[in-house]
């Protein structure tokens, strides 16, 4: 079965007190073809599926800490990841926002020069960049299992 | 109506808002009462810095306590339409942003929006679309989603969307489609005080629930929000 997750319009994802993503949920503000219509193929190749994918997909979201879980492209695997965030909710309050401001602070700061996914990656402790898009759903967990950056509560 | 002449008539005892890379953030003193300030100038898009900064100063109102109102006066682009902004995670930075001023608001700094360019998207959504009223100034040119982009989303054609956006104000852009579907409170008069008109409108907030559903189903913009809103609402507390 082939599901997918997407919420790639405006801002409901990141309003979410937790987000679960698959591989193939993508999520951004400006879709690929918006970006490439505005701004130029220079700046977007909306058909590049690899760019689009590492930019904005569910891989990306979860390495950078956009995303708190990342689900197998099943049903019972988002059900199970639902039921599982539903009893660990972050509350909005002030300490919250707070906390989530700094994180994002220091993702600017510590991966604003990158200009590519696969630098991020590396500069967030992934020693082999170039692999993600191949590994599987049990290789890609485990590996996020060992970085600091995916795992927090603040949002 | 310029910046300039726009805060002369909103903080007649003065203020003290700086323009700095496209953004605004300051105070003015409006009817004895101090207002802080953040917005956006001169058509800037909203991109990651730009949200992480007015984001920082909403959290360093709310740190700092009392209830002092936050206007925010916003003449934008849309979000920055980029590749770096959206590795980075824009969504994130422009949700942050829209739930810092939400939050602002619940704990007792009401929030106003002041359009008074154009905004787009993005942009609005988590500027003065995310807060308690948002009024404008004449000439305001606001856009959920301007309509070459949803012709390429949508795969529909631009003159369909076109004629669909006379007969239909939910997601047609300008200000008079969403005025009438109550996202617009309403239209100030650039000839009149500002500072009275701001005064007016916060005296007017006693009641803290969202009324734009209810705006736009009076005004016949948005019929169906307002009702499907109860709705949610019923069943969610029959839940319980």
């Amino acid at each position: 079965m082939r599901l997918t997750l997407i919420i790639c319009r405006l801002l409901i994802a990141g309003c979410c007190s937790a987000l679960a993503v698959s591989e193939q949920g993508r999520i951004s503000v400006s879709g690929p073809e918006v970006i490439e219509t505005n701004r130029g193929v220079e700046e977007f190749d909306s058909r590049d599926r690899a760019l689009v994918w590492r930019t904005m997909g569910g891989k990306h979201r979860r390495l950078i800490g956009g995303a708190d879980r990342f689900v197998d492209d099943t049903v019972g695997s988002f059900r199970e990841a639902a039921m599982a965030m539903l009893g660990h909710v972050p509350a909005m309050r002030q300490q919250t926002l707070r906390a989530e401001q700094q994180r994002l602070e220091q993702r600017l700061e510590r991966l604003g020069t990158s200009a590519d996914a696969r630098d991020v990656w590396r500069e967030l402790g992934v020693a082999e960049p170039a692999s993600i898009p191949d590994l599987d759903y049990e290789e890609f967990v485990a590996l996020v299992a060992t970085l600091k950056e995916p795992h927090h509560d603040a949002r | 109506m310029t910046l300039d002449n726009m805060f002369a008539s909103l903080f007649p005892e003065g203020h003290a808002v700086a323009k700095e890379g496209g953004l605004l953030v300051g105070q003015g003193r409006s009817a004895g009462r101090n207002i802080e300030v953040i917005g956006v100038a001169d058509r800037t898009a909203l991109g990651v810095h730009e949200a992480i900064r007015l984001s920082r100063r909403v959290l360093e109102v709310i740190e700092r306590g009392g209830n002092d109102p936050i206007l925010v006066v916003i003449d934008s682009d849309s979000q920055r339409m980029s590749k770096r902004d959206e590795l980075l995670g824009l969504n994130e930075f422009l949700a942050h942003l829209a739930k810092c001023l939400i939050l602002a608001d619940t704990l007792g700094h009401p929030t106003i929006g002041l359009l008074y360019g154009y905004t787009a998207a993005g942009a609005f959504i988590a500027t003065a679309l995310a807060i308690r009223a948002l009024v404008a100034l004449p000439g305001a040119e606001p856009a959920v989603m301007d309509l070459p982009s949803m012709s390429r989303v949508t795969k529909l054609p631009l003159d369909v969307l076109q004629a669909k956006s006379k007969s239909t104000p939910v997601f047609a852009p300008g200000l008079a489609n969403l005025t009438q579907t109550g996202a617009v409170a309403r239209t100030l008069d650039p000839d009149v005080s500002l500072a009275e008109q701001l005064s007016g409108l916060l005296a007017g907030l006693s009641d803290a629930r969202d009324t734009r559903d209810r705006l736009g189903k009076e005004r016949m913009g948005r019929p169906k929000a307002a009702e499907i809103a109860e709705r949610v609402y019923a069943l969610a507390r029959a839940s319980l």
